[in-house]
């Protein structure tokens, strides 16, 4: 999973979000070291939504502007919960490598 | 809306008919309100990369679905992915096959009316991508 998408559906997770409110997320997330642009991100959206991940969660009219909202499926859920745990293993396992590295250079 | 504003949205409208049609009116509106917001917020160079990014992912988003509509065409599930499309050719088949019923049946071949039930079976299933497609939207 691309590290963009990962970040988009941990932004749902939190809860559904228009496309702002995603990209906004998201920089908080990254630490502000990912801004997504509004191409990328509907282009992650609309594939996201092809692959049931997300679906429309409600549309709202904002300034006269449409506002549709997305939030996670329950394949999304379970597809974010998964990919989280592969990298929490390999987090685990290159912290604990490098605690060996260390100990071996003291 | 300021003349500035109103020039940046036209530009960002000419930009989003670079993607499908398909895809304009899923995100289209959407997109503009984000692109505005961003842009007002931010500057030129935001404009220009947002601008790079627009283009950049109307390819990707013809090149997916040029791919997906490969697949479905395999996968006999066009007329779920592309419901206008399969409803234009079923049509244009039926005229066609109407045209050719014609012309038969003014040659004297009146085994030729036979084709109109082919005819009958584009229009129906016609009808029912129609009906599907209405329900989605």
């Amino acid at each position: 999973m691309q590290e963009a998408t990962f970040l988009i559906l941990t932004a749902l997770a939190g809860g559904a979000q228009h496309g702002y409110g995603i990209i906004a997320d998201v920089e908080q997330i990254s630490e502000q070291r990912v801004r997504l642009k509004a191409g990328t991100l509907y282009a992650a959206l609309d594939r996201l939504r092809d692959d049931g991940l997300i679906e429309v969660d409600r549309e709202e009219i904002v300034d006269s502007r449409l506002r549709r909202y997305y939030r996670l499926t329950a394949g999304g859920t379970a597809t974010l919960g998964d990919e989280a745990q592969r990298l929490s293993a390999h987090v685990q396992t290159a912290l604990s490598r490098l605690q060996i590295t260390e100990r071996l250079a003291t | 809306m300021t003349n500035s504003n109103a020039r940046l949205e036209r530009r960002y409208r000419r930009l989003l008919g670079l993607y499908p049609r398909s895809y304009r009116e899923q995100h289209g509106e959407d997109m503009l309100g984000v692109l505005m917001t961003d842009s007002t917020e931010g500057k030129s160079r935001t404009r220009l990369a947002a601008t790079l990014d627009l283009v950049r992912n109307a390819f990707l988003v013809h090149t997916r679905y040029w791919w997906e509509m490969r697949s479905a065409v395999e996968h006999g599930r066009l007329a779920v992915r592309h419901p206008l499309f399969v409803i234009r050719v079923r049509l244009a088949v039926a005229v066609w096959l109407c045209v050719v019923t014609g012309v038969l049946c003014a040659e004297g071949y009146w085994w030729g009316v036979t084709i109109l039930l082919f005819v009958v079976a584009h229009l129906v299933l016609a009808g029912r991508t129609a009906a599907r497609y209405r329900t989605k939207s």
